[in-house]
């Protein structure tokens, strides 16, 4: 039943243009070069440190991996990582 | 420059120490509480930028999230209010300081009277007194210069000039007083003689021989009063001295517009105050952009100045007057009486003292163009007899001609 509508929704996000982070509730990341990381819908902050961002989302989690981290804005919706990003991954559990 | 964004509200930068700190911005996040700048410094400690919170609120989120935290900076305007509350009596005092400063700049300081005498110089300096110009009045509220020239010169009489300058806080007045020279009297033989064609009407004689009668007609420079009495014989020579009143008459022309219109200042006058600052000008009290329809405008600038400099500040005065166009209408009696009355006024300020208009009459009148022409003819009593010195050689040889 979830994953129908899961597939309803994918089919939706296509047909009307909208897009799809609005309609799916996935995370939407946009990284600058290789200093900024700007990701929207995240759920909230698991473990942040000088080396590592570990993020919760609706499904699963976003390990960013990197140097020099800074935290320069936390929103509700929205989070600005700055810093040497080297690796962004998405972890099922 | 997102701190600046924060100013206003302020912020703390402080350390949140604790087992799991990143617990403590999720409560932070879920409280809508802002927080920035996040760095990580080892493994316990966070530093970040927090929005100013109520600390009781702030200390029960520690508590849920086991942390401590450690304030490195306290910035923004409450923390400036804050600490300006502790110093307010040296920040009070130094505004006080200043404000005392520019009033003593903008004060008048002395006032210096040239060319005046002690009394005179009384005079001068209470005319300036009502003029709000008194040593130790502020200099925004007197009027310029050339203003006060004005009221000095039209209030005294024994002035021929005035000049006032103003030099920093001090006022200059300069004045050059009238010198009469003293009258010349003829005081050796003289007859009175008439000054101009007329009837003779009476005679008030101190000294002399009179030698016309009333109802007589006497010509210009006839002998009134002769200065020689006694007989033929005898004869010798005074001073004549009297008064003769003769009638005298007088044409005079008029023209009097039967329907005319004057400017009058109604006596509203509306005040605007602004403050110039560079080329800024704020207005301070009276807000209207046109109060009358018709007026006349009169700008007053007084720079304000501070110890020896002009600041780019001047305190600007803007007076209005209401002006009225007022139509005027005259019938034709009345424009009668004002054209007799206005000559008769003419007339009498030409004519010495004691003059008497005995009786005006229109001779002829006429409307032209909406506007009346009229003669009209005065008859006068005045005095018409003038001192004229005697040439007593000359007269005494007359003399001898005659009695040989």
């Amino acid at each position: 039943m979830r994953k129908w509508s899961a597939q309803f929704k994918k089919w939706f996000a296509e047909v009307s243009d909208i897009p799809e982070d609005v309609v799916l509730g996935v995370p939407r990341l946009i990284l600058t070069g290789q200093f900024r990381l700007s990701i929207e819908n995240y759920e909230s902050v698991l473990a942040f440190s000088k080396t590592e961002l570990r993020l919760a989302l609706n499904k699963g989690e976003l390990h960013i991996a990197g140097d020099d981290f800074v935290l320069e804005t936390i929103l509700e919706k929205e989070i600005v990582l700055q810093g040497r990003v080297d690796d962004v991954r998405f972890v099922d559990n | 420059m997102k701190h600046r964004l924060h100013r206003a509200e302020g912020y703390l930068k402080a350390e949140i120490i604790g087992e799991a700190p990143e617990k403590f911005i999720r409560i932070c996040m879920r409280e809508h509480v802002k927080i920035w700048h996040i760095v990580r410094k080892n493994e316990t400690t966070l530093i970040c930028f927090i929005k100013l919170a109520d600390s009781n609120t702030l200390k029960k989120w520690l508590k849920a999230s086991d942390c401590r935290i450690r304030i490195l900076r306290k910035a923004g305007l409450p923390f400036f209010m804050k600490k300006m509350r502790l110093r307010l009596g040296i920040t009070v005092g130094f505004l006080f300081f200043i404000l005392l400063l520019l009033i003593l700049s903008n004060m008048v300081w002395s006032i210096r009277v040239d060319g005046a005498d002690v009394k005179l110089e009384e005079q001068i300096r209470s005319i300036l007194k009502q003029n709000h110009l008194y040593e130790g009045s502020l200099d925004l509220f007197i009027p310029d210069t050339g203003r006060l020239e004005s009221a000095l010169s039209t209030k005294l009489t024994k002035v021929t000039w005035i000049g006032v300058s103003k030099e920093g806080t001090t006022y200059k007045i300069s004045v050059v007083q009238k010198k009469y020279p003293k009258p010349k009297s003829v005081t050796g033989p003289r007859n009175l003689v008439a000054t101009k064609q007329a009837v003779v009407q009476r005679l008030f004689i101190e000294t002399g021989q009179p030698v016309v009668e009333s109802d007589q007609f006497v010509k210009k420079g006839q002998v009134l009063v002769s200065g020689r009495i006694g007989n033929e014989k005898a004869s010798r020579f005074v001073s004549a001295k009297g008064k003769v009143v003769g009638e005298t008459w007088y044409h005079s022309e008029a023209q009097i517009p039967l329907v005319s219109q004057y400017t009058l200042y109604s006596g509203n006058t509306y005040f605007k105050y602004k403050l110039k600052m560079w080329h800024v000008q704020m207005p301070l009290w009276g807000f209207k952009s046109e109060p009358y329809k018709q007026y006349d405008r009169e700008i007053i600038r007084k720079p304000i100045r501070f110890l020896i400099w002009k600041t780019p500040f001047a305190f600007i005065q803007e007076n209005y007057r209401q002006k009225k166009t007022v139509v005027r209408k005259l019938t034709q009696k009345q424009a009668i009486k004002d054209a007799i009355e206005s000559s008769d006024k003419k007339l009498l300020d030409s004519l010495p003292k004691g003059s008497k208009i005995v009786s005006s009459t229109v001779d002829y009148k006429k409307v032209v163009n909406n506007s009346l022409y009229i003669r009209t003819h005065q008859v006068v009593n005045e005095n018409i007899a003038v001192p004229k010195a005697i040439d007593v050689k000359k007269e005494k040889k007359k003399l001898k001609q005659e009695t040989d």
